[in-house]
Parts: C-alpha cells; structure tokens; sequence
C-alpha cells in the first residue's frame, strides 16, 4: 500500500492540486485535497494523505506547537508506515523541535531532512536503478540542509545512510577550508551504489578544480546528473562558467568568497548587476559605492578597481540599455563638473576613459587640455611623477601627430598631421620630463620628418646620437636620414655603429645597402669610380632567388652593377641571369632599373624581351613584385608607369602564349589575387599598373571556350572573381546564383579553400559596391555620443533654452565642441574641464610640483 | 583583464616587484601545466615591464569588452593566483542557493 512516494503521483492529474499544495507548504490545504482523494480510492491516495499530515506535523513543531504536532502524529500511527512515525517521533524529541523558529524565517534546515528521510529510505532501498530528477532533487535537499538525520534505533538502512550523511558533510566542511586530503578521506567509507555517490564525485571535482587539473575536474563534472544541486555548484568553481540559474546574490557572495574578498557586499553587488544590465548606471554606481564603502579608486588594484574600470567605461553600442547608460553617465559628468571640488578619484576615473574613448572625434585644443588635466589631478592624487607626465605627453604627441581626416579621402595625397605644432610641443615636453624617454625622442622626429623641418630634424638626429650612442634604432634613423640628405660617410658611420650592436637585424643590412648603392649611384653620376663600393656591397648580398627582400637579392644588384659599372657589365649581366628566378624578371628588372636611372636599354634588350623562353605564373607575379620594389626608387615617376605596365602586360600576354591559363588556373588565380590586393593597398601607380595587367587577364579569360572554363574551378573563379571586380557585369540575381553555384561546386569537390575565397571576395566585395564602395562613411554607425546630438537637436527645436545650455555644456566638456564662452570663475590652483573651463591658454593648465613637462600653450 | 589586477600591483610599483609577481604566479601555475594562465600572466608582465609601460597603461587603457559587475567579479575570482577554497559558510550558503535553483528547475 505505501510503496509508492510522492514523486510516483506526478502524471496523475486529480492528485496534481494535492502536490501543488504540498510544494508550497500547504499542509492543511494539502491535506483536505487527499482525504477528498481518498474517499474516491483510498489504496490509492493514502500515502499522499500521509504526506500531508506529516509536513503539518513538522510544521507545527517547527513553530513550537508540539502539543499539536503530537495529536497529529498520533493520528499518523493509524495510516503511516511505522518508520515515518518512528522519524517524526525522533524529530519531534529532538533539540531542533523544541527550538521554536522565528516569524519570517525559513524554518530549519533541518526540517527538510525530517520530512524528506523516508523517501530517502525509499530510494535508497532500491540501489540498483539510477536516481530519477525528483530523487536527485530530496538527495540534495538533504545534503544541503546539513543537518544530521534522524535516526530510529533498530533500523539499519537509516542508520548507514545517516553515517553517509555525515560523511558527507565532513568532507564539504573539509573541502572548503582546503583540506582536501581529509575531504577524501571522509567519503571513502562510502559504497559505490551510496544515494551520495555524485556528491562524492563532486567533492572530487571540486578538489581537481582549486588544484588547478581543469581536465580532471570537467571528467568529473561530466558525470553529474544535470539539473542537480551538484550540476550547478560544479559550474561555480574556478575555471568554469557559472549557471545563470542560480541567485546573483548567491553567485556573488560565492565569487567574493573564493577570491578572499568579504562576502557581506555580495547584496550590492548583485543589485549593482541588476541595475547595470537595465541601463540604469546611476543605480549601479550608488550600489556599487555602497559596496565599496566610498568613493572609486581610480588607481587600484584589487576587486574595486576592475569594477571602477567596468562602471566607468563608455562603450559603443546601439543596444538600449548601453545608450541608457551612455546617458546617465554623461549626466554624471556633467554633474561632476559643475561641482566645486569634485570626488578626485572618480573624476580621474571618468576623465580618464572619455578623453581616451573620445579622442579621434576631439579638436587638438580641449584634448590637450584634458591631457593637462588629467597629470595634474594624478599628480595631486600620487604625488609627482616626471616619467609619468612624460608618457601622457607622448601619448599626446602622438595622437597629434597621427594624419588629420581628409576632406577629399578619394584624392591619393599624403594627408596633414592633425596637429604638427602641437604634437611638436607635446614631445618635447615629454622629453623634458624624462629625457631617457626614447620613444617621445623618436616621435618629435618623425613629426620634423613629416614636416619637412629639416634644419630641425638634423639637428634633432645630432643631439639623439650623443644622448642614445648604443640605442639600434636611433643610429638606424640617424644613418638612414644622413644618407638621404647625401651625407653617405657619416650616415655609413651611423649604420656601421648599429651593425656592430647587431650585426645580424636585416633592418640595419638593408639601410647599409640602401646607403651604398645612393653612394653608387652619386658616384655614376659624377662619373667616379665605383669598384671599391661595389666590394662594399657584396658581403651584404643576399644569393637565395627567392629572396623576398630585392633590395638585398644579389641578381638585383648584379643588374644594377651591369647598368653602371661599364667594365663588368657583361660579366655582371650574367652573373644577374644566372642567381635571378627567371628570365623574364631578369629582363623586366633590367628594364624597370634602366628606366629609374635615365639610362638607355641595351640594343639586344627588345629582341631578349620577345624571345622571352616560356614563362611561368610565378614569374608574373615576379615582374609584378619587381615593379613594386622599382616604383620606390627615386626617378620611377620619371620613367612613369607606362613602361612598367606595359611590361605587365606583356607578361600576361606571355602567359597566354603558353596556354598557362589552361595549364595552370591556380597560378594565374594566385597572380589575380596578388593584383586585386595590391590595387586595393597599395599606391596610386601601383594600382593603375595592376588595373592595366587584370583588363588584360580578363580579356583573355573572357575568350576562353565556355567549356574550358566550366571544366576547371580556379579558371571559375577567377573569371567570376575578374566580372565581379573588374568588369561589374554580373547581374544581381545572376551574379549571386552563380557564386553561390560555384560555393557549392567547390564544396562539392572538395576545395573547401576555393569555396572560403569566393565567399569572402565576391561576397565581400559585392557587398562593398552594393553600399557605394569602401570610401562612403557609413552614416548607419552612431558616434560614441550621438545620443547627444540628438537630444541637442530636440531641445533646440522645442525650444528648451535649459536644456540647450546643460547640453552644450556637456558637449563642450567631452570636447564635442569648444567650450562655452562665458565660464564661471575656476577654483583657485586647480584647472579642469567641463563646461565652467575656460578656453585652453597658455600655460593654464601646468602640471603643479614635480610635472616638470611644462607645456608650453 | 587589467594587467595591474592580474598582477595585483599598483602603477606606481617597481620593476623588482613586477618580477616578483611574475615568479610568484609563474611558481603556482607552471607555463607546462597552465598555458591559458601563463599566457594571461606573461601578457600582463609584458605589459607592466618598465615604468614608462605601466604609467602608460595606467593612464590610457581601455577594457577590451563590456561587462556586467557579476561578470567583472567572476572573471576576477577566477585570475591565476586569486581562487582560494571559499570557507564552510560560503560554501554552504553555494549549495544551498544551487539546491534551491535546482528545485525551482525541476518544478518550475
């Protein structure tokens, strides 16, 4: 009759109202359901019945009731089981009854174990069947009450189940103080079929997880029936993700505990995250400093200062909470700098991550002015620091002289720096606080390079190689500057001193190169005598055909020394043929170098050119590569771009002579791909000659039988590849049928890398064009602060003066726009931004004490 | 993650100390044993290494990604070196909160 439990009940839909009572602790509500069950068919309904008056009866004596818990009881006697009355009966003699619990609290943990023992009992009665979901649910109930079990003298399955019980709770006790080996040592009793036997796999787990074996620990964790308590505290120790299903004030408090942290912010925390993900970041913030128990760090190291770094960061995005968020912290910005003596450490936290996010949309004036700001409040927080002022105005200089946004981005020209006077100033106040700071040195003079101040940069170069004697990259720069103004010795003298620090850096081979074919070339002009630089050269030479730096090839300087060296020409001529890759490089090289140097082609070149032997794709893409490394030499914009792409072309038109196209699809795909990437990066000439040299692919291709193509899957796709970039004359349906036609041929046969490159290329760039191409802005994108602007432009169209004045202060202080013009008077000694800041003067914004980066604006 | 938490230096800290950390976290979590942790250690030294590097870093780092306060808290318990066994209380009121959201699952 009371072999069934609870759990047997949950298809049956006339008991549905009885368990739905009995889950929320409704016992007398429970109770009156089954005794009207029962009256219906009492064999079957009687144990539910039972299982009502026995959570009454605990209930009461939890409450202190134990007069009434005993009548119930008593009643118990004449339908339950023996071994429930005998469990009641142990409840109610034990200490946990007698303590009444109080109004509002979860009533005893201990309570759960009572109630739920006999159907403990009853699955443990029955060891051979796996555990089912509401088996596992009354196990971990009763495990996680901790709470000892009550025994009945005489019944030995309690008795042994108890002393599991309280195995288990040792070893959890144990484990989480790290006490492992005691932890294991205490479940070891247990028998393989124990009804604790995953919280023994568990324990284990959890041991693996701290000691860092992710592998073992995931074997164990694996093996965990999903869904229980052990499932989801598993995914709650290190190295794991934590389940969203437990309670974020649970997770946290667990978290703080395990990185030592006190737990009792865990309330705050877990509200923080609740405001946070609604976009309410004010509500986060006052949780947070709550949590904190004061202010943000804006220079720590611990827990406070990774959620500081959290809180005060304004990312881009358009979901609606973030925008919230944006907002409200803007607001708090605001706010902030309308304040007299704002709270330094938050001030510097925010300062530091607007000026940073905001920077590329910031006019030169208020970032500098920011920058200034932000040394001085870091100053009055930490005291002075010269090499950290020094890196703030590097950093400074750099974005300064980083190129300016061009208003005609088709126009190919070198744009201006964003601030070149500016950036100037910043590294040289850089320098001035820590004149060890290489990189600020470095940066002041690539601002002279740019600028073309080269009576500044000269001299500049003299100071650094007196300051930096050992430092690598200063003599390489210093070397390499001097051989362009045709100062050859000193410049060798400065490249020689780097090769001596480091004498295999391929950078310091190819500027001694560099230098010595300029003094060679000097020389040729000036019709002197070469053969001593020529002996130079050759030590540094690199022989590998394959070389990919041609500065450093030997056939290239052979070619160069045939073209100059009247005397050895023959001799270096073959020397050229005989270490370059091909025939046809040889001569396209000959060809392109004669041009850069003014100097007449050999009267037997043409005639080499036209019986050029059979070529190959590699060879192409080789006069492509030869034409890259020409069009670098001074004098190639001389010798233009018509013979170069000429002899592009005439290399293709080689390749078709050959039949290549048919023979080898691949390398001419690979020649393609060469060309489109180059046309897209590389300079104006480079990619006019690359367009000449793909028409030509494409007309050849085109001319191709239709078969010839179908039959090869490169020739495929570089014939969609050459219609869809070069020609356009795919159709939008049509165009998009066949790529994807062609994905799934090349799938189909295997060629998984084809299928990547169409996806990616004629995907891509079809997109590109569908959107008017890669120079059109896209409007779509919302600035980090759009939001902003927005909300100006609604205020000034309603009307709202208040409104327009806090939002253009805001504007200003981020440095959106200038700042307005009719501040409020500053603070005495302290200077910051915001919509009270005066505009950026000179001096105004001088770091105090030891900033010894006086900037000079 | 911040070089500094994962270091658990302040900027103002010196190259002594730097070392020090990177041994200290380099001896729990052996690179032969703990890729992903050494990878996360020595990025986080590298980018300590000097002091121009860490006032650099100090002042004009960004996080990488956003992230809730439970999703910083959980990434910070979870930094080489930092997890330690939580202590019974805490480890009870764990399984309790995960018995609780297992109940729930089951009987929704």
């Amino acid at each position: 009759m009371m072999g069934r439990a609870v759990s047997d009940f949950v298809g049956d839909a006339a008991a549905s109202p009885v368990l739905a009572a009995l889950e929320k602790g409704k016992w007398r509500n429970a109770r009156d359901l089954a005794k009207d069950l029962c009256k219906k068919d009492r064999v079957r309904y009687l144990p539910l019945l039972v299982e009502a008056n026995a959570g009454l009866a605990h209930d009461l004596a939890s409450r202190g009731l134990l007069s009434d818990a005993r009548t119930v009881v008593d009643h118990l006697k004449t339908i339950a089981p023996p071994e429930r009355v005998a469990s009641l009966e142990a409840f109610l003699s034990s200490p946990q009854a007698a303590t009444p619990r109080s109004p509002g609290s979860d009533g005893h943990p201990g309570a759960a174990t009572v109630r739920l023992w006999p159907e403990l009992l009853r699955i443990a009665a029955n060891p051979s069947r796996e555990p089912a979901s509401r088996d596992i649910t009354v196990i971990d109930d009763i495990v996680t009450a901790f709470s000892p079990a009550p025994v009945v003298a005489g019944d030995d399955l309690s008795a042994s189940l108890s002393a599991e019980l309280e195995a288990i709770h040792a070893a959890c006790e144990a484990a989480s103080e790290g006490r492992w080996e005691e932890a294991a040592e205490a479940v070891r009793p247990l028998p393989s079929h124990s009804v604790f036997r995953y919280w023994r796999l568990f324990l284990r787990g959890m041991r693996l997880a701290f000691q860092g074996d992710t592998g073992g620990a995931e074997q164990c964790f694996n093996l965990l029936p999903p869904g229980g308590a052990c499932a989801m505290a598993a995914a709650s120790m290190p190295g794991r993700k934590p389940s969203s299903a437990i309670r974020p004030a649970a997770r946290a408090s667990w978290d703080l505990a395990l990185s030592g942290e006190p737990t009792d912010a865990a309330g705050e925390i877990a509200a923080a995250d609740a405001a946070w993900r609604k976009g309410d970041w004010t509500s986060a913030k006052e949780a947070l400093t709550k949590a904190f128990r004061g202010g943000f760090p804006s220079c720590g190291h611990g827990l406070a200062a990774a959620l500081t770094d959290a809180l005060f960061f304004v990312e881009d995005s358009r979901e609606d909470a973030c925008i919230k968020r944006k907002r409200q912290f803007a607001g708090f910005w605001q706010r902030l700098c309308q304040m007299e003596r704002p709270p330094r450490a938050s001030f510097v936290a925010a300062l530091r991550t607007l000026m940073v996010s905001e920077e590329p949309e910031m006019p030169p004036g208020p970032l500098t002015k920011e920058v200034g700001d932000l040394l001085l409040f870091e100053s009055e927080l930490h005291g002075p620091d010269p090499v950290r002022d020094s890196q703030g105005w590097q950093w400074l200089g750099e974005k300064l002289s980083g190129a300016a946004l061009s208003r005609f981005p088709m126009m190919r020209e070198q744009p201006p720096l964003r601030d070149a006077a500016g950036a100037a100033r910043a590294f040289e106040s850089a320098t001035k606080s820590d004149p060890e700071n290489e990189a600020a040195w470095l940066g002041l003079l690539g601002v002279y390079d740019k600028t073309r101040a080269t009576a500044k940069r000269n001299r500049l170069l003299d100071v650094m190689v007196k300051r930096f004697p050992h430092n690598k990259r200063v003599l390489i720069r210093a070397g390499a500057m001097a051989v362009e103004r045709g100062a050859f010795s000193k410049g060798l003298g400065f490249l020689e001193q780097a090769r001596a620090l480091d004498p295999l850096d391929p950078m310091v081979r190819t500027q001694m190169l560099v230098a010595l074919v300029h003094r060679a070339r000097d020389a040729h002009q000036n019709v002197k005598e070469t053969g001593s630089i020529w002996e130079q050269i050759e030590p540094l030479l690199d022989a590998s055909p394959d070389c990919g730096d041609l500065m450093c090839a030997k056939w290239v300087m052979r070619v160069r020394r045939a073209l100059w060296d009247f005397a050895n020409a023959p001799a270096a001529r073959a020397d050229a043929e005989k270490f370059a890759p091909s025939r046809l490089e040889f001569l396209a090289m000959e060809s392109l170098l004669g041009g850069c140097y003014n100097l007449p082609p050999r009267k037997d070149w043409q005639a080499d050119w036209q019986a050029v032997p059979p070529v190959t794709w590699s060879a192409v893409g080789g006069v492509f590569h030869a034409i890259s490394f020409a069009e670098k030499i001074d004098g190639f914009k001389k010798y233009a771009t018509k013979r170069a792409s000429s002899l592009l072309v005439e290399s293709v038109n080689f390749a078709a002579r050959d039949a290549l196209f048919v023979k080898d699809p691949s390398g001419a795909l690979r020649v393609f791909q060469q060309l489109e990437r180059t046309d897209k990066a590389s300079s104006y000439f480079l990619g006019d000659i690359a367009d000449d040299a793909m028409e030509r692919m494409h007309e050849v291709v085109r001319r191709l039988p239709k078969k010839v193509v179908a039959a090869s899957l490169p020739l495929r796709l570089l014939d969609l590849s050459l219609r869809e970039s070069y020609d356009m004359s795919l159709g939008e349906t049509k165009g998009r049928k066949e790529i994807a036609s062609f994905i799934a041929d090349a799938e189909k046969a295997g060629a998984g890398d084809l299928a990547e490159v169409a996806r990616k290329f004629l995907l891509d760039y079809r997109k590109d064009r569908e959107s008017d191409g890669e120079d059109a802005p896209d409007f779509s994108r919302p600035g980090p602060f759009s939001h902003i602007i927005e909300d100006f432009m609604q205020a000034l169209a309603s009307g709202n003066r208040k409104r327009v004045k806090d939002l253009r202060a805001v504007m200003g202080a981020i440095g959106m726009v200038p700042p307005a013009r009719s501040p409020k008077a500053q603070p005495a000694g302290r200077s910051r931004p915001g919509p009270a800041s005066p505009p950026p003067k000179k001096a105004k914004s001088k770091p105090a004490g030891g900033n010894q980066g006086e900037f000079p604006f | 993650m911040n070089p500094f938490i994962v270091l658990d230096l302040p900027p103002d800290c010196t190259d002594e100390q730097v070392r020090g950390a990177y041994h200290d976290l380099l001896r729990k979590y052996p690179p032969e044993l703990f890729p992903a942790e050494f990878q996360v250690i020595q990025e986080s030294a590298t980018a300590l290494k000097t002091a121009r590097d860490r006032w650099r870093c100090h002042l004009f780092r960004l996080p990488t990604d956003t992230e809730s306060p439970l999703g910083v808290l959980n990434k910070f318990s979870r930094l080489p070196g930092r997890a330690r066994p939580p202590g019974f209380p805490a480890f009870k009121s764990l399984l309790r909160a995960c018995a609780s959201a297992a109940r729930q699952s089951t009987n929704p």
